[in-house]
């Protein structure tokens, strides 16, 4: 009895582990899919009453650069980082940045690694506002000391099928 | 007494006994699944939350409501064609509408869950004319995130760094649980399937193992969700056990289009 019940349930334990197995590489793909190179069309930039509920001024950058993010995993590769660079058009032309980058469909956080620190335009924690294999949108928030919001950042980045 | 019931009912399952003619079914299915949330320790920390910030003009409710999303499943089928013992290996994946807090100014925080199951079913099937139905023991593999978003007055929405209490909080855990399944045939390969389970939930004796963490390399300190929410200031680290666990279980439901794959019959020696 034993020994027919035994493989079987063997089969249904294993069966439950691949199916239940969390691959946590799955949302990274997103980005690193293809060349994983992605055009960053534009930051835009809101800045805020003191009441942190009006926009008083905003500002657009256009083409700030483009982000190429890879396969390979960084030294932090247990929180499944990946190595990136940042080509970025910057006044007296195309400065390079290698950092790494953690995506996890919800968040974006870009990290220095060896080689380099992330560009001042996307270094922080990131909100996804949207996100899917051709389109993301990401956005970061800076707070006035009395924690109201004084400047909203968005940058949007397309799949380039380069 | 409960879990050797379990297991009983289980092997009562697997050991119908096969007859001469051998039937085998491979399907595929998937549609719209939903889940009841009920849990005893998310409404702590929402309790804690309330009490703190005693200025909210709207308070988190301390129901999470229905989850909703979808969900796709592949079923092995072997027995008689009028009843056979099934194997099937299921992915639900299902969120709550946001719970919500806020102030006046329209500032506040979000709260929703995503519950992600992997399960595994096992169970007898009978088939009659057009009409199906069944039985099915499940052990599902919970992965459970908590979704703690600042929202500003402009309705802009901030898992970032900008507050202390952003994060995405995962647990899981295994749940078994059981349930029935009904379908009807609409076409020769095609049925209408609906079903639902009742996933318990486990790990009663040990909430520290199922604790909802943010382990995320830019969170160093308060990576959890706290019981209280003041004690989550004086003592970030969490040094007390104050934080809540995983502990999500309900009614599991689903309804669907399933597809034979492959179905045939041979007879037995």
């Amino acid at each position: 009895m034993k020994k027919f019940f035994a493989p079987f349930l063997l089969l249904l334990l294993v069966a439950t582990l691949i199916v239940g197995c969390e691959k946590g590489d799955m949302k990274i793909k997103k980005l690193n899919h293809g060349d994983g190179t992605w055009t960053i069309n534009s930051i835009h930039y809101q800045y805020y009453d003191s009441l942190g509920a009006t926009v008083v001024f905003d500002s657009t950058a256009s083409n700030p650069g483009e982000l190429v993010v890879f396969t390979t995993t960084t030294l932090n590769g247990l929180f499944d980082y990946r190595l990136c660079v940042a080509n970025m058009n910057e006044s007296g032309g195309v400065n390079v940045y290698n950092c790494e980058i953690f995506f996890d469909e919800a968040r974006v956080h870009f990290g220095s690694t060896v080689d380099g620190d992330p560009p001042a335009e996307l270094a922080g924690l990131w909100t996804v506002n949207k996100s899917n294999r051709r389109k993301q949108e990401w956005s970061i928030y800076q707070l006035r000391g009395d924690g109201s919001l004084a400047m909203k950042k968005t940058i949007d980045l397309d799949f380039d099928k380069r | 007494m409960k879990n050797k019931l379990f297991i009983l009912l289980l092997l009562l399952s697997v050991s119908y006994p096969a007859s001469a003619q051998l039937a085998f079914l491979f399907s595929a299915e998937a549609g719209l699944a939903g889940s009841t949330v009920k849990t005893d320790e998310l409404p702590v920390f929402l309790t804690s939350y309330n009490t703190v910030n005693s200025g909210l003009t709207q308070e988190f409710g301390m129901k999470q409501g229905m989850a909703k999303g979808n969900y796709y499943h592949f079923m092995l089928g072997i027995g008689e064609k009028k009843c056979m013992m099934t194997l099937g290996l299921g992915r639900y994946l299902v969120t709550t509408n946001p719970n919500e807090a806020r102030y006046a100014d329209g500032t506040g925080r979000d709260i929703s869950t995503e519950i992600r199951d992997a399960s595994t079913e096992v169970g007898i099937r009978f088939q009659k004319n057009k009409f199906v139905a069944g039985f099915q023991f499940v052990i599902s593999i919970r992965t459970v995130s908590i979704y703690s978003e600042y929202i500003f007055a402009d309705g802009s929405k901030s898992l970032g760094a900008d507050h202390t209490l952003n994060g995405v909080y995962d647990n899981f855990a295994f749940g078994p649980g059981f349930g029935f399944n009904v379908g009807y045939r609409l076409f020769p390969c095609v049925y209408l399937v609906a079903k639902a389970d009742y996933i318990f939930r486990t790990a009663k004796k040990h909430p520290e193992y199922h604790q909802f963490d943010d382990l995320q390399d830019f969170r160093q300190e308060q990576n959890y969700l706290p019981r209280d929410l003041n004690m989550y200031v004086t003592d970030p680290y969490n040094g007390s056990g104050n934080s809540i666990s995983h502990d999500i279980r309900g009614l599991r439901f689903g309804i669907g289009l399933q597809i034979c794959l492959a179905s045939f019959e041979f007879e037995k020696d």
